[in-house]
């Protein structure tokens, strides 16, 4: 989508996409894993298109790496010693991880998504702060700190997100 | 199509996604399966599935990418279907295909519709033909007058591989006088990876938004479309942060969207 808010087809994933949880929630807590099985048993859809596109709720997910952000991103892997997951009201994380764990060097570094949901976005921002604060990991740097760095970006805060405001967030913490 | 009611299911995945799988699988009352590299040995989805079975070496090639040892992992555990996750094998079609033939069910689309829709260049075809807005580009793919072409569109260009996904095969010409190269490096990477140096050229836009739309189909030909996800927070096409609403579609153009 451009910044005219005109929108071009780029392409369609034909899978579950990792942030299907941010739609989960959105949608009011549907299981979109379980609508999947459903289709395969050949049960017809139940969830109609008003219900589909019901707003319920603000959603976020960030996607904790273990990769050293100021190391471009540098994957790193090794002995989770300490594993603590935030959690209490609009507080959801998919990990595998446990205290104790070895990350494998083999795979992609994703090893956590914390989805943070709120009645609305300024809600969400300050649940992901203090949810992201609560979050412990003793071990292979990961991305939380800088998640954090997001979170405090006047821009991000203000929704005036594009792709190139990473990058932005990046270069100002190396100054 | 008679609806059926699956008993066991093997999920053809490692770390968070397959244990997202196994809880929802769990809550349908349906037998789970695991397979695991040896690696992966003591990974969560491991120790909660109801059966595990390695299927090979730590590498990915020759575990989570294994087609012969994963269709074998369902055989053995008389597995009904197997949920692919997402990366590894979830979009490839080839999978999806042999799945299908040992009479086990792939849950995802169609093989046919994954190898359609995985081409960038067939599948901006289908959008066009759908009435579906795409970017300035070429028409279909670029055999000759390359330069002539995208002159066209003008630059910043991006050229990307008609067979190509997940990044590879795509280039960025900032400048006429970068073009050539540019041309060269993403048709080598696009023979390489797809053994296909067929390319096409679109407009770049600068500092996009990336939106995308979930939905879903069942196979009595429903579909149904999800508010959107902005995705906008990434790094080298690397999402790092994903919300929904997104501050900037407005409910007129969400109508657009999910229409």
């Amino acid at each position: 989508m451009d910044e005219n808010k005109n929108f071009y087809f780029m392409e369609v994933n034909t899978r579950l996409q990792v942030e299907h949880p941010v739609t989960e929630a959105v949608c009011g807590g549907i299981d979109l894993v379980k609508m999947q099985i459903e289709i395969a048993q050949n049960q017809a859809l139940t969830l109609t298109q008003a219900e589909a596109q019901k707003i319920t709720c603000h959603a976020m997910e960030f996607r904790i790496n273990a990769e050293d952000y100021e190391q471009n991103f540098l994957p790193n892997s090794g002995l989770v010693a300490y594993f603590h997951t935030p959690n209490g009201l609009g507080v959801r994380v998919d990990s595998a991880v446990y205290s104790g764990y070895e990350i494998p060097s083999f795979y992609d570094s994703l090893i956590a998504k914390l989805i943070i949901t709120a009645p609305n976005r300024n809600l969400t921002l300050k649940r992901a702060q203090r949810a992201l604060d609560e979050f412990k990991i003793k071990g292979p740097k990961n991305t939380l700190d800088f998640h954090k760095l997001i979170l405090q970006n006047k821009k991000f805060q203000e929704g005036q997100t594009n792709t190139a405001l990473v990058e932005e967030i990046l270069n100002e913490g190396k100054k | 199509m008679k609806e059926k009611k699956y008993t066991k299911i093997l999920v053809a995945n490692r770390g968070e996604i397959a244990l997202r799988i196994i809880r929802t699988l769990k809550e349908m009352d349906i037998k789970t399966v695991a397979v695991y590299s040896e690696e992966d040995k003591t990974s969560a989805p491991v120790l909660l599935a109801d059966e595990a079975l390695c299927i090979g070496p730590a590498a990915s090639k020759e575990s989570y990418l294994n087609i012969d040892a994963i269709i074998a992992a369902a055989k053995i555990t008389k597995a009904e279907a197997i949920h692919p996750g997402y990366g590894f094998l979830s979009e490839n079609a080839a999978f999806a295909k042999e799945v299908k033939a040992a009479g086990i069910d792939f849950i995802g689309p169609s093989y046919e519709a994954i190898s359609k829709l995985g081409q960038k260049a067939a599948a901006r075809e289908l959008a066009i033909k759908a009435g579906v807005p795409v970017i300035k580009g070429s028409e279909g793919i670029v055999k000759e007058n390359a330069l002539l072409e995208a002159k066209k569109i003008g630059f910043p260009l991006m050229i990307k591989a008609a067979l190509g996904g997940g990044g590879r095969g795509m280039r960025v010409a900032q400048t006429e006088d970068a073009f050539e190269t540019a041309l060269e490096t993403a048709k080598a990477e696009a023979k390489i990876a797809f053994n296909n140096d067929d390319v096409y050229f679109e407009q770049l836009l600068i500092n996009p938004r990336h939106i995308e739309v979930q939905f879903a189909a069942d196979n009595f030909g429903t579909v149904i479309a999800f508010a959107e996800r902005d995705c906008s927070m990434q790094r080298k096409n690397q999402k790092l942060i994903e919300e929904s609403p997104s501050t900037f579609v407005t409910p007129e153009i969400r109508k657009k969207l999910i229409a």
